[in-house]
C-alpha cells in the first residue's frame, strides 16, 4: 500500500498516533500460558529449534517466551534444517494412484483503495486490476482460493458474479467484519458435498494494531475458515484464510496472531484435512537483522519477524506446501541479496537483473513492480505468503508448490498484485 | 433621601434617577447627568465579531479542504460504490472543522449580542427591526441546529442505505452547508436581538461625587 503525499501522512501519523495511545489493545492475549504449547521449550520443538540456534543460551527458553519476551537473536534463525526434515518426512508419504488432485492458490490480490485522515492507502493500479483480476484467478483453475486484500464489498461482489460464472462458491465472512479483514474464500462448486458439512467461520484475532481499525483504514484481521466434504474423496477440508498485521515492528502481535490461528487449527479432528493460505507479513527467514529504510530510519528485527512462521508450524502443527515439495529457496536466495545501497531506491537492488535471479523465491520483492512504487527498499525480499497443512494421517501428497503471477498483466505492464501468489496442488487420497 | 429626576424621555434616552442625601445648606437642585462611561472597543462586540467570523471562515476553508482531500488524493468517484467501512473516519474527519466552527459560531452570537446591546445603549435601534431580527434569528438559529441535529442523528441509517459516495457523501456534505447557512445568520440576528433587548431594559448605576452631591445615579427604561 502507498501512503500519498507524503507530509500528509506524516501529520496524519501524528495526529492519529496521538489519538490511538488512548485506546491500544493488551499487548499480549489473556491466555498465553494456558496452552500446553506455550510451555514447549524450543530445543523440545522441531518447529521453534533453529530459532534455539541463533540464540547464544535458549536452553530454557519456551514459545511462550518467544511471544511474552522476544528474544535478541545472535545470528540469523535458519530454518534450513527444518526444510530438509519436512522434505524427507513428506518423501516418506507412499505413492497413491487413487489421490485426488486439489489446486490451491494463496494469493494477496493487493485490492486496496482506503483514505483515513490526511492519508490515502492506495496500491498502485487498482482500478485496473480489480477489473481484470477477478476473472483471470478463477479463470485458471484452481480448486480453492484463499484471497487476502479484497477489502471492499464492491470486490466481492465482483468476484461472486464470477464465481456465479465460473462455478466457485464463495465465502467472505460478514458484510460487516469484512471490510475489517478483507479475506475471501473461493471454492469449486463442484467439489463440496452437498450432503454436508458446510460450516463458514469467521474469527477476529484477539490482538490487533488498533490503529489500524480507527482513525486509520478500518482494518481489523483474523482468519475465515469453512468446513465441507470434499466430494470425490468424502475427506473433510477445513480451510483456513488468515492475513496478519504487517510491518517488522509488529513482530509481537503477529506472533500472537499465529498463535490464535494455529490453536484454532489443532481443534481440528484428526481425520480432517486441514489446508491453510495466508499472508503472514512474516518470513522463515531473513539474511540481516537489519535491512532497508523507512522515513530516512533503518528498518530493524527482521530476524524477530521470523518468529512467526515458526509459531505458527509449532501452534498449528502444520507443514509448508512448498517446503514440502521441495521448491523452498528462499534461505539461499536471500544471501544474495546486498546490503541496502542508495541506487535501491531508484531500481530494484540496484541492479534490475538481480531480479532474474529472485524468480520463484519469494512473494514480495522489490522486483514486483507495483511494491517497488510503494516500498522501495524498505525490506528484503520474503516468501510471506504460504499453503500449509496439517493431515495427521500422514497420507496428503504435495504434488508440487510454486510462486504464481509474477509476470505482468496481459498488455500491462504492472503485475495482478504487490505480492506474487504461492500456488499448491495436493493430492488427497479417497480413503482418510 | 431625594429622587431627582434627570431625564424623563424614556424611549430616546434611558431615564436618569439620581439618589442623594440632602443637601446641608441649600435646597435640593437637580444633580447634573453623569456623563457616559466610556466603553471600551471590545464591548461594542466588533473584536468577538471579528474573531468569530476569522473562525467560522477558516472551519470552512477546512471543511471545503476536507472535501478537496475527497475528491482529489482519495479519488472518490460519485458514481462509485460507498465503502461502508468509512463511516467512522467521515465522522471523525468532518469534526476537524467543527473545532473551528462551533466556537466561531459562539463568538459570533456572543459577539453580535454584543452589539445589539451597544446600539440599544445609544437608541439605535428599530423596534420593528428588533421584532423582525428575534424571531428570524432565533428561526433561522432553532432550524439551522435541529437540521444539524437531524441529519447527524439519522446519518447512520441513511449512510448504511447509501450505495453510491455520490448519496453518502452528497447527503453529509449538503445537509452540513444547509445547517450552517441556517445557523450562522441565525446566530448573528438571535444575538443581535437579544443584546438589543438586554440594552434597552438594562439598569445602569452610576457613583455620583459633586461639590453638592453624593450618591449613584441609577439609570435605564421604566
Amino acid at each position: 500500500m502507498r501512503a500519498r503525499a507524503p507530509w500528509l501522512a506524516w501529520l496524519g501519523t501524528w495526529a492519529l498516533g496521538s489519538v490511538a495511545l488512548a485506546c491500544g489493545s493488551p499487548e499480549l492475549p489473556a491466555d498465553l500460558g494456558d496452552d500446553p504449547l506455550d510451555a514447549v521449550r524450543l530445543i523440545d520443538a522441531p518447529a521453534l529449534l533453529h530459532l534455539a540456534a541463533a540464540l547464544d543460551d535458549p536452553d530454557d527458553l519456551t514459545a511462550e517466551d518467544l511471544i511474552r519476551q522476544p528474544p535478541r537473536y545472535v545470528r540469523p534463525p535458519d530454518p534450513t534444517p527444518l526444510y530438509d526434515q519436512v522434505e524427507a518426512a513428506h518423501a516418506q508419504i507412499p505413492a497413491d494412484p487413487g489421490a485426488v488432485p486439489l489446486r490451491v492458490l494463496s494469493f494477496n490480490a493487493g485490492l486496496l483503495d482506503r483514505w483515513y485522515p490526511f492519508v490515502v492507502l492506495q496500491v498502485p493500479e487498482v482500478d485496473v486490476r480489480r477489473e481484470r483480476v477477478p476473472p483471470m484467478l478463477l479463470d485458471d483453475g484452481w480448486d480453492v482460493l484463499l484471497l487476502q486484500e479484497v477489502w471492499d464489498q464492491r470486490d466481492v461482489e465482483v468476484f461472486e458474479r464470477e464465481a456465479a460464472r465460473a462455478g466457485y462458491l464463495v465465502h467472505a465472512g460478514s458484510p460487516r467484519a469484512h471490510e475489517g479483514h478483507g479475506l475471501l474464500m473461493l471454492v469449486r462448486e463442484a467439489l463440496v458435498d452437498p450432503a454436508g458439512p458446510d460450516e463458514r467461520g469467521e474469527e477476529l484475532f484477539e490482538l490487533q494494531r488498533d490503529i489500524e481499525d480507527f482513525p486509520g483504514p478500518a482494518f481489523v484481521r483474523g482468519f475465515l475458515s469453512w468446513r465441507f466434504r470434499h466430494a470425490p474423496t468424502g475427506v473433510v477440508l477445513d480451510l483456513f484464510d488468515i492475513h496478519t498485521t504487517a510491518f517488522a515492528d509488529y513482530f509481537t502481535t503477529r506472533d500472537t496472531q499465529v498463535r490464535q490461528l494455529g490453536r484454532a487449527v489443532r481443534r481440528v479432528a484428526d481425520d480432517e484435512v486441514v489446508v491453510v493460505g495466508g499472508d503472514f507479513n512474516g518470513a522463515p527467514y531473513a539474511h540481516f537483522d537489519v535491512y532497508g529504510e523507512e522515513a530516512g530510519q533503518p528498518v530493524v528485527d527482521w530476524w524477530r519477524n521470523t518468529q512467526a512462521y515458526a509459531l505458527l508450524l509449532h501452534y498449528g502443527g502444520l507443514t509448508d506446501a512448498h517446503v514440502a515439495a521441495g521448491e523452498a529457496v528462499d534461505v539461499p536466495l536471500s544471501g544474495t541479496v546486498p546490503e541496502v545501497e542508495p541506487s535501491f531506491f531508484d531500481e530494484p537492488y540496484g541492479d534490475r537483473t538481480r531480479c532474474d535471479g529472485l524468480r520463484g523465491g519469494f512473494t514480495v520483492s522489490d522486483c514486483n513492480s507495483l511494491a517497488f512504487r510503494q516500498f522501495a527498499a524498505s525490506g528484503p525480499p520474503g516468501r510471506i505468503d504460504f499453503v500449509l497443512l496439517r493431515d495427521a494421517s500422514g497420507r496428503v501428497w504435495v504434488d508440487d508448490s510454486a510462486v504464481q503471477y509474477e509476470d505482468p498483466l496481459p498488455a500491462e505492464d504492472f503485475e495482478a498484485s504487490d505480492h506474487y501468489g504461492v500456488g499448491a496442488t495436493l493430492r488427497l487420497p479417497g480413503d482418510l | 433621601m431625594t429622587l431627582a429626576v434627570a431625564a424623563a424621555d424614556a424611549r430616546a434616552e434611558p431615564a436618569a434617577v439620581s439618589f442623594s442625601p440632602p443637601p446641608a445648606s441649600r435646597e435640593a437642585t437637580p444633580a447634573p447627568p453623569a456623563p457616559p462611561r466610556p466603553r471600551r472597543g471590545e464591548r461594542s462586540g466588533r473584536a468577538l465579531l471579528w474573531t468569530g467570523g476569522a473562525l467560522l471562515g477558516l472551519g470552512s476553508v477546512v471543511r471545503a479542504g476536507i472535501e478537496g482531500f475527497w475528491a482529489g488524493p482519495a479519488a472518490l468517484e460519485p458514481s462509485e460504490p460507498f465503502g461502508q467501512w468509512s463511516v467512522p473516519n467521515i465522522a471523525f474527519f468532518t469534526g476537524f472543522a467543527n473545532v473551528l466552527v462551533v466556537p466561531g459560531l459562539v463568538l459570533t452570537g456572543v459577539g453580535a449580542h454584543r452589539r445589539g446591546r451597544w446600539r440599544a445603549e445609544r437608541g439605535l435601534v428599530d423596534p420593528a427591526g428588533h421584532r423582525l431580527r428575534h424571531r428570524v434569528g432565533w428561526g433561522l438559529l432553532g432550524g439551522g441546529l435541529a437540521a444539524w441535529a437531524l441529519t447527524r442523528a439519522v446519518a447512520r441509517p441513511v449512510l448504511r442505505a447509501c450505495e453510491t459516495n455520490g448519496c453518502a457523501y452528497g447527503y453529509i456534505e449538503s445537509t452540513y452547508w444547509a445547517s450552517l447557512g441556517l445557523v450562522v445568520p441565525g446566530a448573528v440576528l438571535a444575538g443581535l436581538a437579544g443584546g438589543e433587548r438586554r440594552g434597552s431594559s438594562r439598569l445602569s448605576v452610576v457613583p455620583q461625587w459633586g461639590p453638592d452631591t453624593r450618591g449613584l445615579s441609577l439609570g435605564g427604561r421604566f
